[in-house]
This record gives structure tokens, sequence and C-alpha cells, in this order.
């Protein structure tokens, strides 16, 4: 039975990690904006929470809301190996990857503005952990 | 049924204030309910089909046109050439 001290403890977390999942959003967004405005991404990405894949949870999974989607501003619909591509420029980025995990993330959402297809990943497939750079 | 519940106030303004009130709280309803039945229209038709992407398929893709935007220009531009 946990005890108040713990209870309490546990419903400061959950806040805490509310804002830092904002955050992470707000910073994903404004970083992927600056990089279409600098010319180094070709398309403008646009990152938000979703449901996820309940297949996907891993141990550090949320209760609800385990999906990071992120939407291609293209114009166009992308073929599955362009939005695979997408994918891996994200998954590619340790540090981001092992923070949406730690975050309680555990799917990976992208798909265009064009179109009704989009790709999905399972993260803790991609964290190596237990790896050291 | 408006009628009926306005006729139960003995004055006027107290009949003019419940119907004034019943009517702004129906409007809300239904207002309420089209934007509810719309926004569950738009999500349906925005609904998206998800590919399960497994890490060799993801690891096949990224050997051959690489994991940063640079080496994907380069090969796009490659293909379109």
């Amino acid at each position: 039975m946990p005890s108040l001290v713990d209870l309490w403890t546990r419903i400061i977390e959950w806040f805490h990690d509310r804002r830092d999942r904002s955050s992470l959003i707000l910073g994903f967004n404004k970083s992927a904006k600056d990089a279409f405005i600098n010319g180094y991404a070709p398309v403008i990405l646009e990152a938000r929470i979703s449901k996820g894949n309940k297949n996907y949870k891993h141990r550090f999974s949320s209760l609800f809301n385990t999906g990071f989607r992120i939407k291609a501003y293209s114009g166009f619909a992308l073929s599955k190996n362009d939005t695979i591509n997408i994918g891996n420029v994200i998954l590619a980025n340790q540090p981001l990857v092992r923070r949406l995990v730690v975050l309680g993330f555990d799917t990976l959402e992208v798909h265009c503005d064009v179109g009704n297809q989009g790709c999905q990943w399972q993260l803790h497939d991609y964290i190596q952990i237990g790896q050291v750079e | 049924m408006l009628i009926i519940i306005l006729s139960k106030y003995q004055s006027a303004a107290d009949a003019a204030f419940w119907g004034i009130l019943q009517g702004v709280v129906f409007t809300l309803f239904f207002v309420v309910r089209a934007r509810l039945k719309n926004a569950r229209k738009k999500r349906l038709q925005n609904k998206v089909e998800w590919d399960e992407v497994s890490k060799d398929e993801s690891d096949r893709v990224a050997n051959e046109n690489g994991s940063d935007w640079d080496s994907i220009k380069k090969n796009n531009n490659k293909d379109n050439v």
C-alpha cells in the first residue's frame, strides 16, 4: 500500500511529465519550422500527441496517449518509402527517442497532409538500451 | 411545452426571463450538438490507415537512403535525374 508521501510524489511527477511532454512538442515544432525555413528540411513537420498503438506498450508507457504523431506538410501524397525516410530521420536522433520513451511515449506515427496512409514504429526497438556511446 | 411552462409564472417579467433563458439553453444545445456532429464527421473523413513498420524494414530503407535530410535529398535527386 503506497504511503501518502509516495502518492503525493506520483501526483507531482505526473504534472511534471505533462509539462515536459508539452515542452517537448513545442520545442520539436519550433525546431522543425526553423529547419524548414533554413532549407535544411524539405517538408514542415508538426508533432502532436495521439492515442498510440496499444500493442507497443513498454515499462514506461503512459496510461493514455502514448503516440508521438508527426504530420508532414508536403502538399502531395508521400510514398511509403518517403514516410519511412522521415521516420528514420526522427529515429536517428537517439537523445530524442530516449526522451520520448522516458516521457511515456511508445509509438512514433508519421503521415502526410494528403491521403490517409501513415506508418507506425515501436519506439522501444530503437532506444538501444544497455548500450553506451 | 414552452408555453405551458411560461403560463406558470404570474408576472410577465418572470415569464420573459425564464423564456429567454430556455431559448438560450436550447440554442446552445443545438449549436453544440451540430458542432460535435461535424467534428465527428471530419475525424472519420481524415482517419489514417496505419502501416506497422518493423525495425528490419526501417533499417533497410535507412541503408538505401540514409537517415539524415542531406542523404535523403541526395538520393531523391538521383532518382529524379
